[in-house]
C-alpha cells in the first residue's frame, strides 16, 4: 500500500516542483554553485559552462563562463539525460521514436539557446531568479507568456 | 569538486523526476491555453513557491549572500523602482529574450529541461534539438554576440 502511494507521488509535477525548488536554492550553500546568484539549475547556462570547459581543455578556446564554472564543469545537463535514461529504463518507456520534423527541431534548438543566452536563463532559471526577487525575471516571464501565446496561435493554425 | 558532484546530483534528480512527471515549464501555460489542463502549471507554480520559501528561510538563517545582487551582470542600484527597470535597456532585452524563449520552446514542444529529459527517453527529435541547442550556443558566441554588442 505504502509503496504504491510513493510511486504515485513521484509522478506528480507538484512533487517535482517542490523537490527541485528546494534543491535549486540549497545548491548555493550546500554545493557552492555560486556566484552568480540563483544558479542552482539552468539548462542554457550550465550547458554553456560545460561547453566552455570542454572547448577550453580540447581547443583552448574560451566562450564565456560563470564564475563558479571557471575551473570545474557543471554536469547538470549530463545528469538530466542520465537521470531520464535511468527512469525510462526502469519504467520500460525507453525507445527510439521519431515524431517531429528533424530540420525544424534543429532550428528551434538554435533559437531557444540564442534567446536564452540573451537573458542568461532558461525557463527554469527564470522562475528561480524570480524566487530570488529579480525584477527582470518577472519581465522575462511576462515575455515568456506572450511568446507561448503566439506559439499556441501558430500551433492551432498549422 | 563539490560543484561537479552537486550539479550532477541535481541533474540526476531533475532528470529522474522530470521523466516520471513529464514536467515542463513551458508546457504549463501552453496546456492551460490549449486544453485547459492545469497539472503542469501547478508544477511550475510549486517550483517557484518552494524556491521562494527556501530563499526566505535561508535569508533568515543568514546562509545566503544578499538578495538581488549579481543575479545577472546587471547592477540593480541603477534601477530604484520597477518602472525604471522596465523602461531601461536591459528591461527591454529581458522582455524580448523571454518572448523568443517562449515562442521557440512552444514550437519545439517543451522547455530545454523537458527536451533533455525526452532526449534521454530516446526521442530522436529531441536529440536533434539538443544538437541544435549546443550548436546555437557556439553560434551565439561566434556571431550573434558581436552583432548585439553593436546595439548595446
Amino acid at each position: 500500500m505504502g509503496k504504491k502511494r510513493s510511486i504515485k507521488i513521484l509522478d506528480l509535477p507538484i512533487f517535482f516542483g517542490i523537490v527541485l525548488g528546494i534543491l535549486a536554492v540549497l545548491a548555493q550553500p550546500l554545493f557552492k554553485i555560486q556566484p552568480p546568484q540563483a544558479y542552482g539549475i539552468c539548462t542554457v547556462c550550465h550547458g554553456r559552462d560545460l561547453l566552455n570547459w570542454i572547448s577550453k581543455i580540447l581547443f583552448s578556446i574560451e566562450l564565456e563562463s560563470a564564475e563558479v564554472s571557471i575551473n570545474y564543469p557543471l554536469l547538470t545537463t549530463i545528469g538530466l539525460i542520465i537521470g531520464s535514461i535511468i527512469s525510462s529504463k526502469l519504467n520500460g518507456e525507453f525507445r527510439f521514436i521519431k515524431t517531429e520534423n528533424l530540420i525544424k527541431m534543429f532550428f528551434w534548438g538554435i533559437g531557444v539557446s540564442n534567446f536564452g543566452l540573451l537573458i542568461i536563463s532558461c525557463p527554469t532559471r527564470l522562475f528561480l531568479r524570480f524566487a530570488f526577487g529579480d525584477p527582470f525575471a518577472l519581465l522575462s516571464i511576462f515575455g515568456l507568456l506572450i511568446g507561448i501565446s503566439i506559439g499556441v496561435l501558430i500551433l492551432r493554425r498549422v | 569538486m563539490i560543484v561537479v558532484v552537486g550539479s550532477l546530483l541535481i541533474g540526476l534528480v531533475a532528470g529522474f523526476l522530470g521523466q516520471r512527471s513529464r514536467m515542463c515549464f513551458i508546457g504549463g501555460f501552453r496546456d492551460f491555453l490549449l486544453i485547459k489542463d492545469k497539472e503542469l502549471l501547478k508544477g511550475a507554480i510549486s517550483f517557484f513557491a518552494s524556491a521562494w520559501l527556501t530563499v526566505e528561510v535561508l535569508e533568515l538563517i543568514g546562509k545566503l549572500i544578499p538578495k538581488l545582487y549579481n543575479v545577472t551582470n546587471v547592477n540593480y542600484v541603477d534601477y530604484p523602482s520597477f518602472v525604471s527597470a522596465v523602461i531601461s535597456k536591459f528591461g527591454l532585452i529581458s522582455l524580448i529574450g523571454g518572448l523568443g524563449l517562449g515562442l521557440f520552446s512552444t514550437l519545439a514542444g517543451g522547455c530545454p529541461l523537458r527536451q533533455h529529459v525526452m532526449a534521454g527517453q530516446g526521442r530522436i527529435g529531441s536529440i536533434v534539438y539538443l544538437i541544435g541547442f549546443y550548436a546555437g550556443i557556439i553560434i551565439y558566441y561566434i556571431i550573434i554576440i558581436k552583432i548585439i554588442s553593436k546595439f548595446i
